[in-house]
């Protein structure tokens, strides 16, 4: 499936429902994407300073002769540099800017697709642009002028069958926290903290899992996680499982996720296991 | 037997064990070109669930088994079939 790059680069948003394999295509052909436009704002930053460098020797040139015409064009040629220079950081921003979400997309598409029919489609959405929404905003008294305001911006979402007739839908959220105060010489100085909200939800079939509560007081095991993240919500009902993480640390998004399914899955593969030997049930 | 009658009697999967669809273990990276008999509860890329499959100790009410038997419902039992996906014209 071609991707559609302009509205890639506009919108700064891939959106798709498609196989594992073909969604694993296409971000592979946006990350060639994304290093061609590093690349070409590279050599636009190269080219600034060769420009740069024209435009000194006609300043110079311009000096030695006393001449208007030289000195005016080494005002363009200064000029040329410095647009060349600010050009490079505004071509492809919205594509290079989150470049670390393509790669979690990626991996994650791989560890799921580990459990995924090949035709199964799943429902994508990646925000390589960030958009944070405001959440909230108030007054912060340890500092002169403090002030937060609270972001929550959902960039990752996924959504599919699994082998097993379980439907996956997880979600990665990223939760920022803007601090704005005065220093002592009356600067203003601000301060991000990030956070990430990491929800895993598996919908089981019934007749293959039971009801997997039950599984679950059985093996009365915590969920595990790396060391930068901490569970904050574990439901389990007789249709779902729903898991929600808080994670410090972007590296550990990726590893959550999986950690996350990892501790559901203990739960319903005990389940189908009583399930599968329950009088009057299906295996 | 021809290359297309060959079906993989070991486990696979990372979530959940499921039968594996390759059509020979040459050049299969989970169970390591047939070196291992259950590439699903001796994979090692599972981060700190060591013993990932292993369900001893688990408190056992209401369950009248060894909950690491294998049963039925790890196998092919399990996957949903082929044609389903086939059938499904919503996917691309």
């Amino acid at each position: 499936m071609a991707i559609d790059v302009s509205q890639l680069q506009e919108r700064g948003v891939y959106e798709s429902r498609l196989p594992l394999d073909a969604l694993l295509q296409d971000l592979e052909r946006i990350g060639k994407l994304q290093a061609e436009t590093l690349a070409f704002r590279k050599k636009l930053r190269i080219g600034a300073g060769f420009v740069l460098l024209a435009g000194v020797a006609i300043a110079i040139a311009a000096a030695a002769g006393s001449s208007n015409a030289f000195g005016f064009s080494a005002f363009l040629v200064f000029a040329l540099a410095v647009a060349l220079f600010v050009y490079s950081f505004i071509y492809g921003r919205k594509l290079c800017k989150h470049s670390d979400r393509l790669v979690t997309m990626r991996e994650l598409s791989k560890v799921r697709r580990q459990d995924a029919h090949a035709k199964s489609p799943f429902a994508v959405r990646l925000a390589i642009v960030g958009e944070p929404k405001l959440i909230r905003e108030e007054a912060w008294t340890p500092r002169k002028n403090g002030k937060q305001k609270f972001f929550a911006e959902e960039f990752l979402s996924l959504e599919g069958e699994l082998l097993d007739g379980t439907v996956l839908t997880e979600t990665i959220t990223e939760l920022s926290r803007k601090r704005t105060y005065s220093n002592p010489r009356g600067k203003i100085k601000s301060k991000t903290r990030l956070r990430y909200l990491v929800t895993v939800r598996f919908a089981y079939p019934p007749d293959r899992y039971g009801d997997a509560r039950q599984a679950n007081d059985a093996l009365h095991e915590e969920i595990r996680v790396p060391s930068s993240a901490a569970v904050r919500d574990t439901r389990v009902s007789e249709k779902s499982i729903v898991i929600k993480a808080l994670v410090k640390m972007s590296p550990d998004v990726l590893q959550t996720c999986a950690m996350l399914s990892m501790g559901a899955y203990r739960i319903l593969n005990l389940a189908r296991r009583m399930a599968a030997k329950a009088p009057g049930q299906a295996s | 037997m021809s290359p297309s009658d060959f079906k993989c009697p070991r486990r696979a999967g990372f979530l959940f064990p499921h039968e594996c669809d390759r059509q020979s273990p040459i050049g299969c990276t989970d169970c390591d070109n047939g070196q291992m008999n259950d590439p699903f509860a001796q994979r090692t890329d599972r981060y700190n669930y060591t013993g990932y499959d292993n369900y001893a100790g688990v408190g056992l009410a209401g369950l009248h088994h060894n909950p690491n038997d294998f049963t039925e419902a790890d196998g092919e039992k399990l996957v949903r079939s082929k044609k389903q996906y086939e059938d499904d014209m919503t996917a691309s």
